[in-house]
């Protein structure tokens, strides 16, 4: 009862300081979560990359995600002649396209992959199998492979239907759905996109907010006018000479090719030279928060001495003084950290679909948070060590 | 058997260092049940000290210390507290006190430790500040208190739990004389409700009104 009340008293007492300390903890932990997302959202990738052994010989062109997101050009034909003039490149063994497609309200986001994609992709599957060249005879009910998340709806073996809407129709398109393969929990999924110089990795994988993902074969490949509008679509192109093709790109205008070799390159130039002045500013403004809450709080706490030996001498143990100190500085630094960082990988992953809610921010916030609540922590009980409560007492009035 | 024994007390600060200072040195004190002791000495004479082993605030470096025939020297820091919280009341010459909150709940402070029965507390606290003539203050935060009446509240605390010792440390020393004599008649009077009551000053017009007066000085004490 006296420990609880002790507690209420300390965090009742310097009511304003506790306040302040609160908020500066909530904004360095949003600006913490800022700086945090895009690194660990490219940490992530690569190691993915390496889960999913993609073949070596795989590049990306960085124009085809520019050229089909045209939108004079809903019947594709830009893209799919610059797909034609890659395939006729010497040293190209086969180009292959990833299309991210408009469902309803009621459908998961939809990928869909052509033959070349779907034989040279292979994403991590966790139950079931992965395409093989069989799925493209089957007439009558597609076989898709989902996330992770929507294997309790739709589990291996099941039937769903999707409804797609074609955008130059306005009708929608139902399509019945057979699960073959659940993929391994947050397996990013390839859309072969990015439509900007220095192209990297970020750009062509994808995970949405809410992880459901439904990945069919292009039934439509073989039609000859595609019914849908594809707002996105990535291409992949398998080579046999990388430098030969590169060269040809390149001298053709047609823009920059890129393997994976050379996207992880640019992932990890992003991290340490794009994001470089962010990484020092970073630094400096987490050791000045370091120093500033660390103080603030550290001087706060000496407040409660004087409380503390009123208590001591009434009836307390100096140990359980310094422990309901710490969990004080427990209550005001961590559970602001834990709650903030919650909160801000939630709203900044709302607001920016390119980095998904990923709890390794929050875990990495919570390490460098705890920091301050240890060296806060360590300084008082070091000041308070030193001192006998008589000492204190008379020191403070 | 003594109330209070102090056999071969010795306080040895910082030892076995360059800074190292014997604050107490072989101290053998006798306090009876009802006595009412000053203990008379100059800045760093080592009365503090004293005060704050008797009040278990402190152990000793070596000795033995029997609070009711019971060696306390040696007690856990858990049975130390209990002891503060039951047997000891402390008065403080700068009070002590919770300045933010109510006489009330400072007097209440004691009681968040105790495991006594708190059923007929309200009583025991009004006839408290009745007798010490603060009972119109008891729901006035402490800060806007006179010394005197801070002072009482002091008491008023140190009484709450109803202890067999009182110990006070100058308990008149930032207070004016009127006032230091009001407070000097309320440890009278509790003495002669047979409260031991041990009072640490520098001041020897002050010492003279309790009944035994000991004199501390470089680490060694006399009876005066």
């Amino acid at each position: 009862m006296g420990n609880i009340k002790f507690l209420f008293k300390m965090l009742k007492k310097n009511k304003i300081k506790n306040i302040l300390i609160i908020i500066q903890i909530v904004i360095s932990v949003f600006f913490c979560t800022f700086f945090l997302m895009p690194i660990t959202k490219s940490i992530e990738i690569n190691t993915m990359v390496g889960e999913m052994k993609l073949k070596e010989n795989i590049a990306s062109l960085e124009e085809a995600e520019h050229i089909s997101i045209n939108l004079t050009n809903y019947n594709n034909d830009k893209y799919q002649n610059l797909k034609e003039y890659v395939k006729n490149i010497e040293g190209v063994k086969s180009v292959g396209t990833a299309y991210s497609l408009v469902g309803d309200i009621t459908t998961p986001s939809t990928i869909l992959y052509d033959k070349e994609l779907c034989m040279n992709l292979k994403h991590p599957v966790q139950k079931g199998k992965w395409f093989d060249e069989e799925v493209f005879t089957q007439n009558e009910e597609i076989p898709v492979v989902i996330s992770h998340k929507l294997q309790k709806k739709y589990p291996v073996n099941s039937t769903f239907e999707i409804n797609l809407v074609a955008c130059d129709t306005q009708s929608t398109i139902k399509l019945k759905c057979n699960v073959i393969g659940v993929l391994k929990n947050k397996a990013y999924i390839y859309l072969g996109g990015g439509n900007h110089s220095e192209q990297s990795l970020s750009d062509l994988f994808t995970k949405t907010k809410n992880q459901e993902f439904i990945i069919l074969p292009n039934v439509f490949e073989n039609q000859e006018e595609q019914p849908i509008s594809f707002a996105y679509r990535g291409m992949l192109i398998e080579y046999s000479d990388f430098n030969k093709v590169a060269s040809e790109v390149q001298e053709r205008g047609i823009g920059k090719l890129y393997d994976f070799n050379s996207l992880k390159q640019n992932d990890i130039n992003n991290i340490f030279t794009y994001n470089e002045q962010k990484i020092y500013e970073f630094i400096i403004v987490f050791i000045f928060i370091l120093i500033s809450i660390s103080g603030y709080n550290t001087l706060a706490n000496l407040e409660y001495k004087r409380l503390l030996v009123i208590y001591y001498i009434t009836g307390m143990t100096w140990k359980k003084g310094i422990i309901l100190i710490t969990i004080r500085n427990f209550i005001i630094i961590m559970i602001p950290t834990i709650i903030s960082s919650i909160l801000s990988n939630l709203i900044i992953s709302y607001l920016r679909t390119l980095y998904p809610f990923d709890e390794k921010n929050i875990f990495i916030t919570i390490i460098l948070y705890l920091s301050i609540f240890v060296v806060t922590t360590f300084i008082t009980i070091l000041n308070l060590r030193k001192q006998k409560p008589i000492e204190i007492l008379r020191e403070v009035d | 058997m003594g109330f209070i024994e102090l056999e071969n007390i010795k306080k040895i600060y910082n030892p076995n260092t360059t800074l190292e200072v014997q604050a107490l040195k072989n101290i053998n004190l006798k306090i009876e049940k009802g006595d009412f002791c000053s203990i008379l000495g100059v800045s760093g004479s080592g009365k503090s000290t004293l005060l704050y082993l008797l009040g278990c605030i402190d152990k000793p470096t070596s000795g033995i210390y029997k609070l009711e025939g019971k060696d306390v020297s040696n007690l856990s820091e858990k049975e130390l507290a209990k002891i503060r919280n039951e047997k000891i009341g402390f008065v403080l010459q700068d009070f002590g006190l919770i300045e933010e909150e109510t006489v009330i709940e400072n007097i209440m402070v004691p009681f968040l430790f105790s495991s006594k029965n708190k059923k007929s507390i309200r009583f025991k606290i009004e006839k408290i500040l009745k007798d010490l003539d603060i009972f119109d203050l008891q729901n006035k935060k402490v800060n806007l208190l006179s010394g005197g009446q801070r002072q009482r509240v002091a008491i008023a605390r140190a009484l709450i739990i109803e202890p067999e010792i009182i110990l006070a440390d100058e308990p008149t020393g930032s207070l004016d004389t009127d006032t230091s004599n009001n407070i000097m008649n309320i440890f009278k009077n509790l003495n002669k409700e047979g409260k031991t009551i041990i009072i640490v000053t520098h001041n020897l017009e002050l010492a003279k009104e309790t009944n035994k007066c000991y004199k501390i000085r470089d680490g060694l004490i006399y009876k005066v």
